[in-house]
């Protein structure tokens, strides 16, 4: 259990390094990184909308293999951009989606596709729908892969845009799209820190590592996790203090203001030209479902 | 620093922390325009804590403190009049990584200027200024994350620097820094004293003080000790009792001082060993002469018991 805990927490740390903070894909001169930060985070917004409006699977099939071909244009291996999307999505959804692929969670009578137990009587159960038999139903297992479908191809999407843009691109663009800026400014500062607590969390581990000999218990190992996440909560409180005392110490008043780096490259044709690709590309698949 | 006003003045100042523990005990100071102040004081002797009291960020809990002619105390420094304080007055944290909270360093650099009411359109020239003050141009679009340390540190002090302030606060600002860039900070915080701002730097790093300050104040919760860094380096009972120490090079000089070495004020920093030498070696006719006398066993022995304390 305790190298569960290791590895996926270690995991997790790497992957936020290499995915997000490295930028590396998002300095790229490929095709997604061409496009102005604005019009690709309308654009995206348009095709995660999208992706949850469709109700059939092969029409989210077909968003989904739409971000396989956007990562390849943008010299994404796929190699490293489909596990990014599969490793979690998959295990937290799947968590969710699991229990209605059973007869035993849905409202109605589904048809039975494997027959799991049969009780050979009705059992009536409080708040569910009395049944005798727990079988794994069609409909069920329908719902739930369009379900799980319908979530990795808009967290794909998302996970697209943040590879290729690079965060600070990202935060001028949502200030140039006037999101609010309390938003933009706790996002910017998120994304500033949250690193720099992984950072701590994996020093933590290590530490531990180097004066650890010989086999933990999963107890024990439990309590030192529960450790490190105690002071990491200490730490984190502090900084945050301190960190306020410099933003005071530098005039913030609770209003944030901000400006751009650098002027944003002017949005050209091209940038044009794909959002409405992306908006013709996403009606017509709405539409093709509805005809179909 | 003849005839000046002072910019701060400290009467009784004294610091409590909310559980009790007492940080600062009745803390007398002045601090003049255009001066080089260090705070020298052992960790947790209350050095950050008196900065930020400066800074006018927190309260004291007793005492008073002006500012540059303002009172700070718990109603003031919430007022809107804090604004031309803040101006004046920049204060460049220890741990870059608190200083530099934003997406970029442009953004850090700028968060100053266009928090004080700056214009929008002027801000860029502070920006840039400050980013060529400490020749880092080249980072300003990157991400904190991918800094250096000695990077980060020039970052943060480009952030306090957009201000253009008068005042400029140092906490440890040679800790963390590999030897080059420790220098180059040296220098900079120098040539910002030389453009007349005063720089207060708390510290523990002895080695540096004589190069960033011509005035100490040793702190541990009471102000132990004043004067010039001359004076407070040759009070060598004093440094002990607050787990301080002498710098290297005056050590050095003690050391040949034992080889027959003449001299009485001893230099602190390698300028003022340079200088220290030169005039030696005019007087004596060229070159300085040192030898191995009847005491020269017996004295290096009590140097060495002297400085072995811990």
């Amino acid at each position: 259990m305790s190298k569960f805990v290791d590895k996926t927490l270690a995991e997790i740390v790497d992957y936020i390094k290499d995915a997000v903070f490295s930028e590396e894909y998002a300095k790229l001169n490929a095709f997604l990184q061409k496009i102005s930060p604005k019009v690709k985070f309308i654009s995206f917004m348009v095709l995660i909308t999208a992706t949850i409006f469709a109700r059939n699977v092969y029409i989210i099939l077909v968003f989904f293999s739409a971000s396989l071909m956007l990562a390849s244009l943008s010299r994404i291996p796929l190699r490293f951009y489909i596990p990014r999307v599969l490793i979690f999505i998959p295990i937290f959804t799947g968590i969710i989606a699991l229990p209605y692929i059973f007869n035993v969670f849905q409202p109605y009578e589904g048809t039975p596709l494997v027959v799991l137990h049969d009780f050979q009587r009705v059992i009536d159960l409080p708040l569910l729908r009395p049944f005798s038999r727990i079988e794994i139903t069609s409909e069920g297992v329908f719902w739930a892969s369009t379900f799980l479908a319908r979530v990795t191809t808009a967290v794909s999407f998302a996970i697209l845009l943040m590879l290729t843009t690079r965060w600070s691109d990202l935060v001028n663009a949502l200030n140039a799209l006037r999101f609010p800026k309390m938003f933009v400014l706790i996002l910017g500062m998120a994304y500033r820190y949250i690193f720099l607590l992984l950072d701590m969390v994996s020093k933590m581990l290590f530490s531990r590592k180097s004066r650890a000999a010989g086999k933990e218990s999963s107890v024990s190992s439990w309590k030192l996790n529960a450790g490190i996440v105690g002071a990491l909560f200490l730490k984190s409180y502090d900084m945050s203090e301190d960190i306020y005392l410099a933003m005071l110490s530098r005039g913030f008043n609770g209003e944030f203001m901000h400006v751009h780096a650098d002027s944003q490259p002017r949005r050209s044709a091209k940038d044009f030209m794909f959002l409405s690709t992306i908006i013709i590309f996403c009606i017509s698949a709405l539409l093709a479902e509805v005809m179909v | 620093m003849t005839a000046k006003q002072p910019v701060f003045e400290l009467e009784n100042v004294s610091y409590s922390y909310p559980t009790g523990t007492k940080a600062l005990e009745s803390v007398n100071m002045k601090i003049y325009k255009g001066e080089r102040v260090a705070i020298l004081g052992p960790n947790g002797g209350g050095k950050t804590t008196l900065l930020e009291i400066l800074d006018g960020l927190i309260p004291a809990s007793h005492g008073s403190v002006k500012a540059r002619g303002m009172i700070l105390n718990d109603a003031t420094i919430n007022s809107n009049e804090m604004y031309g304080f803040r101006r004046k007055v920049g204060f460049v944290f220890q741990d870059p990584d608190i200083e530099l909270f934003s997406p970029t360093v442009y953004d850090d650099v700028a968060f100053g200027p266009l928090h004080l009411g700056i214009p929008e359109e002027e801000v860029n020239i502070h920006v840039e200024r400050a980013l060529n003050l400490l020749g880092i141009e080249e980072i300003k679009n990157k991400h904190p994350y991918n800094l250096s340390g000695g990077e980060k540190r020039k970052a943060a002090i480009a952030a306090v620097l957009s201000i253009d302030p008068e005042i400029i606060l140092l906490d440890e600002p040679t800790a963390d820094l590999d030897p080059s860039s420790r220098a180059e900070l040296i220098e900079i915080i120098n040539r910002l004293n030389h453009n007349g701002k005063a720089i207060i730097t708390a510290t523990h790093d002895v080695n540096a003080v004589p190069e960033l300050a011509d005035r100490v104040y040793v702190l541990n919760k009471k102000i132990i000790a004043e004067g010039t860094s001359q004076k407070i380096f040759s009070d060598f009972e004093l440094l002990k009792e607050n787990n301080l120490e002498v710098p290297e090079v005056f050590k050095l000089f003690e050391v040949l001082q034992c080889f027959g070495y003449n001299c009485e004020d001893l230099p602190l920093s390698i300028d003022e060993a340079i200088e220290h030498l030169t005039r030696a070696v005019e007087v004596n006719g060229g070159h300085i002469h040192l030898h191995i006398h009847k005491h020269t066993h017996e004295e290096i022995g009590k140097l060495r018991s002297k400085y072995e304390h811990h």
